[in-house]
């Protein structure tokens, strides 16, 4: 599904990743590391936001020489998501739906089930970190990505939202997609079809099953 | 004053007034900044009997009065909806009809500009005797202040049920289609505003003072070229505004399956918007007191330098001094080209150096 080639990244003279080659089947991957070892770098790498050496292919298509493609494979939620303050829901919501092509019944959908119909029209300037988190989540999973990159994606959720994502992630998993995340906090891995663990060591990467 | 009047007038009125004072200024300007004072009043006067008489014109009138009332209920229903205004929801203890009153006093105080033309428009129309039309306004007024008064009630009241009427919302969102450049421009429009407007409001005003002096006989560009050369420098600033926007708020843009064409297009449209009012005023000045050639080099020598300035952020770092000197070494090369006279000839390679530099600076930056 995912594939690593040669891929380094360096800030200025400070190298922080370089995965040599390595090969991620589809499922659902908890990416760990202790702070600044290169987590959420690498999650933006994948998202197509930040240059690299190298190369990623996603389901074959490649960052570099087929980006549209690739990037339309690729869905991703920052950990904290920040939104210029005078657009609403409603703006980025639509912008999305157009950009990622996907049915407006989607995005009805994922907000009824997060409650957000009432803030929605309103500005995000008003909305509080959670909500704002709440839409970061519902806009990586509009459209058909085959691979959903979310960056601590329970910080300043509410356990009913954590558990509505849980069971989101496992019904998308059903549907064959992938993720790929990033969490400090504790997670029952009875709660998660996690598939296997990605430890960033020495600024490359290692997988090692669940148990 | 009692005490949940004071804080409205605090939390709605002032607030609204304040955010909206430039809104205000404009409106203000438009109509009475543009007439000398000896003729205001003969020249409202000559505005008002239209009113009365034209019905189409009243039509118009009315309808934009029911822009500033959609304008308001937006506005109060955002704020009410607001997190930092929460306490508003302790309101309805009040009472239902006390409520309500205080609400309305509210509408009657955001109306107050609209109030206070229509009742000079009706005191007009009662000394005419053209009663039909006095009762339409009246009846207008009252109607829309008694409707958002209603609005405003029911969202206390009921929380959440206005906006979360299907209907309402599904339209809200189809509808509308944003494209990436828009969120640029209203980044521009809400947070610089004063900033945008002072940069138009110069740039504008240099060139039609600049350029109405301008006669066949004693016809020279370069020092208005110099003077509007300053312009395009401040609209440096613009530009370096929407590209911190881009990199702290807008992100998530660069993960999405746009081609970089397409990504391009955003900014040649952005900026074909934020440079409009130049093009229009050197279009009006257009042949008496600027040569077409002439125009059409200030329009493509400004047009070009706003892309290659965007393009040029792509290369360098977002470091304001950095961004400074390579702006002024931007306007020297275009300052020589006017005095060469090929003002044309350095627009066409700033727009090629623009372009290149995008899909470089783009690649490079994200990958």
């Amino acid at each position: 599904m995912l594939e690593f080639i040669q891929l380094e990244k360096a800030y200025g003279s400070q190298p922080i990743l370089s995965i040599p080659s390595s090969r991620l089947d589809r499922g659902v991957y908890w990416l760990q590391g202790p702070n600044g070892s290169g987590k959420t770098t690498l999650l933006r790498i994948i998202a197509g936001i930040i240059s690299f050496k190298g190369d990623i292919r996603l389901e074959g298509h490649s960052l570099r020489r087929d980006p549209i493609a690739y990037r339309r494979a690729v869905s991703w939620a920052d950990a904290e998501p920040r939104y210029p303050a005078f657009l609403t829901g409603n703006d980025l919501l639509s912008f999305y739906l157009s950009v990622r092509k996907a049915p407006f019944s989607q995005a009805e959908q994922l907000i009824s089930a997060f409650s957000m119909a009432a803030y929605i029209p309103t500005r995000i300037g008003s909305w509080s970190d959670g909500m704002i988190k709440k839409l970061s989540l519902v806009l990586a999973f509009l459209g058909a990505p085959s691979l959903i990159v979310l960056d601590e994606p329970l910080v300043t959720l509410d356990i009913a939202s954590v558990q509505l994502l849980y069971e989101m992630i496992r019904y998308h998993r059903g549907q064959g997609r992938s993720f790929l995340f990033t969490s400090h906090q504790d997670i029952v891995l009875s709660s998660l079809p996690i598939e296997r663990k990605i430890f960033i060591r020495d600024q490359t990467i290692e997988t090692l099953a669940v148990a | 004053m009692n005490h949940p009047r004071s804080v409205l007038w605090k939390a709605l009125i002032r607030q609204y007034y304040r955010q909206n004072a430039g809104f205000f200024l404009f409106f203000f300007l438009f109509f009475f900044g543009i007439i000398a004072p000896s003729q205001q009043l003969a020249y409202h006067y000559a505005i008002i009997l239209g009113i009365l008489h034209t019905p189409a014109l009243l039509i118009l009138v009315l309808f934009c009065w029911l822009l500033y009332a959609i304008k308001c209920i937006r506005w109060i229903m955002g704020v009410q909806q607001s997190p930092d205004h929460v306490f508003l929801y302790v309101l309805p203890l009040m009472g239902r009809i006390r409520t309500f009153c205080l609400l309305l006093e509210i509408q009657i105080i955001f109306f107050l500009p609209i109030i206070f033309y229509a009742t000079a428009v009706v005191a007009i129309a009662c000394i005419q005797a053209v009663w039909s039309v006095a009762l339409v306004i009246i009846c207008f007024i009252v109607w829309i202040c008694l409707i958002s008064a209603a609005l405003y009630w029911y969202e206390l009241f009921y929380p959440g049920r206005l906006t979360r009427m299907p209907l309402l919302y599904r339209k809200a969102t189809r509808k509308k289609h944003m494209p990436y450049w828009s969120f640029l421009l209203r980044g521009l429009v809400t947070q610089h505003k004063a900033l945008l407007a002072g940069i138009k409001l110069f740039g504008c005003g240099i060139l039609y003072l600049l350029l109405k002096i301008q006669t066949p006989d004693d016809y020279d560009i370069r020092m208005p070229f110099l003077v509007f050369s300053v312009a395009l420098l401040g609209h440096g600033a613009l530009i370096y505004e929407t590209r911190r926007l881009e990199e702290e708020k807008l992100l998530f843009y660069r993960s999405m399956p746009v081609p970089i064409f397409k990504r391009l297009l955003q900014y040649v449209i952005l900026y074909l918007l934020v440079f409009l009012p130049e093009i229009i005023t050197i279009c009006r000045l257009m042949p008496d007191h600027i040569r077409i050639k002439d125009a059409l080099g200030f329009v493509s020598a400004g047009y070009s330098t706003l892309l290659l300035l965007n393009s040029c952020l792509f290369i360098i770092s977002l470091q304001r001094s950095d961004f400074i000197k390579l702006s002024l070494g931007i306007f020297g090369i275009l300052y020589f080209g006017v005095l060469s006279d090929n003002l044309i000839l350095f627009s066409g390679l700033f727009l090629l150096t623009a372009g290149s530099l995008f899909f470089r600076g783009y690649c490079r930056k994200y990958g």
